[in-house]
């Protein structure tokens, strides 16, 4: 790879790899219609655009494998729209390898077979032309197949040669007015060079080809019509016929179409992509907002020196006023950013047809794919994080749900299943359902299964109903197949997508319908720069409770607290509720009783309470939320962090996760506890 | 070694340059140095908040200037008593903090006592004033200077520290 970069900045490396990605991405799209819906003239230009560009991006920078794949692709596309190479299905496999190849190139990974796909390609296009009736190769004889297509093969061509004199000026204002001349002659088959260049301001040079059908036969009339233009040295015309025309070479023939080696304005930025584009009024409302702020930020400045000159009413008013008009506008721009942040699901949703479709090729299932509400907008780096857990939902949903087709109908099911991937947004939560028509979820396999695992025992197996089985299979080493499969293998269980998902404060539930299917649902905030938070303190240290769980906060007085075996629940109203504390999960923070009274603050995870212990309630806050790195972003029961306004950093505690886990962990005081609930 | 100065220097950075810059620094009362080319800056720190269930050589992590990053102390082996790590951790010690860069991880603060000085140090003056001995946490490179002797430290190994989990 090192190589590959000399005389590359970093920069320009990402410039180069994010446009390759919105290309490849797009062929990608493309191809996959072409599989399902038959070959479209307007999927195929849009894919032979895409190879361009990614053959002269390639090409511009030294990555040669990348540029000859790209080319060999791009070749193979001409083939299927010249009708010489047919959509099967190891054509598609073929192409779609080469994306992923090229894919894989630009992320800066090694790519071994790559030299191999290019001569799978170049054999895929022999054999096709030596079945077919039709001689071809190259893309230039691809443009005179169109050619004599439109033409039909008999019918006379001219051939029109134009020279421009020499130190003329403006030589392409000539040009442009020599074909404009041909256009009202006849018809354009083809030009160098063509109109598009020469508006554009290319360097045309002093001569002009053009293919023409004209109105008239008359050969001498359009020769005089041309001359007529200022400029024109000599005009030489020749009748070809199509036949002859095929003979030629066609290095020097550019068509209108073949024009593309700019990126593609309709084209949409990867999941995950590093760069957004941002509405340009949104900007503008920024830019006023940040004006704002320095004017406000400015008065603060007068008001605290004349407060240090003199004393002092008037200046407490001022002073009061322009706090609130900074937090107004503060609260604006907050607003406006997590605007530009939001971008539609489908950039990531995009990804899963094809996935699909080669889960469909290697297992012997059938079932339609379909994707709603692609258009519900999303923070930006919420689409990293729920990328994983989609996947792996999806490929368990045909993994684990659709049944193979003979069972399917024998259970008087349709024998193609459906799975649905869909997004909605509700209230302050995007809503992401994965469902699937296929056998639901076993709940008593999974009870055995997790009696065995020893995730639970036997006597507490009994006690379960179905919310709680499903709750089973979300806890850690829980895995209904033995093998690992590679489709929903891959050592992930769904203990941690639910784990990532909760780590951006989202929340995941499963709909049952055994035998008739099953519906994952991921809650997630809408956005996760900020959270509106509770303030604790525990031990002489802040911590951050997101209030989305946080039901209610009580002073825990000494009589209201009873022991249940080791741990400790509190009568609230008509339920018992389990207590843990910050202790309960870090032995390292040490349990002091103040003697005073502490708080408990009330979560409600799963329809189920859980009582917290703080030392103190400090208050609500929004809280802007800052990642933990490495090595602290995986520790348990801590999600990130904040800055407090005092300048100092406080921990976001995961409670909810936090809960859960207690709540699994002694099941059986969480039922009593869930019991006395309902 | 009780009563030494101690310096880590990044070995690659001697071998590589004939000139190297180093910031020598004091933390929980030894000395240290490190190649200035992996500082990203120093900076002041009010505050630590320590992380329950963090790795033992993480204090907890610090602001800087709106990042959160991890801080880490250069002492692992006696750990501090539990009620050291609470809250905020010897505040009345702990005033500054080396930030250091890496290439494949975000970086991580260095809890220091005091940063006192830079130095531009040749390979002669290496050659003739390095040696490497066996110390407790493997091979140390120490480095002898106005009659004190220093460890040299890779910034690389910072991050081993940050990672390595509880020994028990």
């Amino acid at each position: 790879m090192a190589d590959r970069m000399d005389g590359l900045t970093a920069e320009e490396i990402a410039v180069f790899a994010a446009e390759a990605e919105e290309q490849l991405n797009a062929a990608e799209d493309m191809l996959l219609q072409l599989e399902s819906d038959g070959v479209d003239r307007q999927a195929i230009e849009r894919l032979l655009r895409a190879m361009h560009t990614l053959k002269g991006n390639a090409a511009s920078i030294g990555w040669e494998d990348m540029a000859r794949l790209a080319h060999a692709a791009e070749d193979a596309v001409i083939a299927v729209r010249d009708a010489r190479l047919q959509t099967t299905a190891s054509v598609m496999d073929v192409l779609l390898r080469s994306v992923d190849a090229m894919r894989a190139m630009a992320e800066g990974e090694q790519v071994a077979d790559a030299a191999q796909l290019v001569d799978e390609i170049a054999r895929t296009l022999q054999t096709a032309d030596a079945a077919g009736e039709e001689q071809g190769g190259g893309s230039g004889e691809a443009v005179l197949h169109q050619l004599t297509e439109a033409v039909g093969a008999e019918d006379e061509i001219l051939q029109v040669e134009v020279d421009l004199t020499d130190d003329i000026d403006m030589p392409a204002v000539r040009a442009l007015q020599v074909l404009m001349c041909c256009e009202s002659l006849g018809e354009i088959l083809a030009s160098d060079p063509t109109q598009k260049e020469v508006e554009e301001g290319r360097d045309v040079g002093g001569k002009i080809l053009c293919y023409l059908r004209a109105n008239s036969s008359a050969e001498d009339e359009i020769k005089r019509e041309i001359r007529t233009n200022s400029g024109v040295a000599r005009v030489s015309i020749q009748v070809q016929s199509a036949q002859r025309l095929l003979a030629e070479s066609a290095e020097a023939l550019h068509t209108g179409q073949d024009d593309d080696g700019s990126s593609d304005k309709d084209g949409k930025d990867s999941a995950g992509s590093r760069h957004i584009r941002v509405d340009v009024t949104i900007l503008d409302r920024l830019m006023n907002l940040a004006g704002e702020m320095v004017i406000n930020r400015n008065r603060l400045s007068n008001l605290a020196d004349d407060l240090a000159r003199n004393s002092f009413a008037d200046q407490v008013e001022q002073l009061q006023q322009t706090v609130e008009q900074l937090s107004r506008v503060t609260g604006e721009v907050q607003q406006n950013i997590m605007q530009m942040r939001l971008v539609p699901l489908d950039r990531l949703f995009r990804r899963y047809p094809r996935m699909m479709r080669d889960l469909q090729q290697s297992q012997d299932k059938e079932f339609d794919f379909e994707i709603r509400g692609g258009q519900t907008e999303i923070d930006r780096s919420l689409l990293e994080v729920i990328s994983d857990p989609l996947t792996h939902l999806l490929r368990n949903a045909v993994d684990h749900g659709i049944e193979p087709p003979e069972e399917r109908l024998s259970r008087g099911k349709k024998r193609r299943g459906s799975v649905v991937l869909s997004a909605s947004r509700r209230n302050n939560h995007i809503c992401i359902e994965v469902s699937d028509d296929g056998r639901g979820i076993d709940t008593d396999a999974v009870v055995r299964r997790a009696v065995q695992k020893d995730v639970i025992d036997a006597e507490q197996a009994k006690q379960l109903n179905e919310q709680d089985i499903i709750g089973l299979m979300f806890s850690s080493g829980f895995s209904t197949t033995d093998e690992v499969t590679e489709i929903s293998g891959r050592g992930v269980g769904l203990d941690v997508v639910r784990r990532e998902v909760e780590s951006v404060g989202g929340d995941i539930s499963v709909d049952n319908d055994r035998g008739q299917g099953a519906c994952f649902r991921l809650s997630l905030p809408l956005t996760v720069t900020s959270v509106k938070s509770l303030l604790v303190e525990i031990r002489g240290q802040t911590y951050v409770l997101p209030l989305g769980s946080v039901r209610e906060t009580l002073v825990r007085e000494p009589g209201q607290v009873q022991k249940a075996g080791e741990s400790r629940v509190l009568q609230l109203r008509s339920e018992l509720i389990r207590l843990f504390e910050l202790a309960d999960i870090f032995p390292s923070v040490r349990e002091v009783d103040r003697g005073g009274p502490n708080y408990v603050v009330i979560l409600e995870v799963d329809q189920r309470k859980i009582g917290f212990v703080v030392d103190d309630l400090i208050g609500e806050e929004e809280c802007v939320i800052k990642p933990l790195l490495s090595p602290l972003d995986d520790i348990r029961g801590v999600s990130s962090a904040t800055i407090l306004p005092d300048g100092d950093v406080a921990l976001i505690l995961d409670a909810s996760g936090l809960a859960k886990e207690l709540l699994q962990d002694d099941g059986r005081v969480a039922d009593e506890q869930s019991a006395g609930g309902r | 070694m009780a009563g030494e100065v101690v310096i880590f220097v990044q070995q690659e950075e001697l071998r590589r340059s004939r000139d190297v810059s180093l910031v020598i620094f004091r933390a929980e009362g030894d000395r240290y140095a490190i190649a200035a080319d992996s500082i990203q800056s120093i900076v002041t720190v009010e505050s630590v908040t320590s992380v329950p269930g963090a790795p033992p050589a993480v204090a907890g992590v610090i602001n800087v200037r709106g990042d959160v990053l991890t801080a880490v102390r250069m002492r692992t082996e006696d750990r501090l008593p539990v009620k050291a790590q609470d809250s905020c951790y010897q505040q009345d010690v702990i005033h500054m903090a080396l930030v250091v860069e890496f290439d494949d991880h975000p970086p991580l603060a260095v809890l220091v006592d005091e940063v006192s000085q830079v130095l531009s140090v040749s390979d002669e003056f290496f050659a003739e004033r390095t040696e490497t001995v066996d110390g407790e946490d493997g091979a140390l490179n120490l480095l002898r200077l106005d009659e004190e002797v220093v460890s040299l430290v890779e910034p690389g190994e910072l991050l081993v520290k940050g990672e390595e989990v509880e020994s028990g």
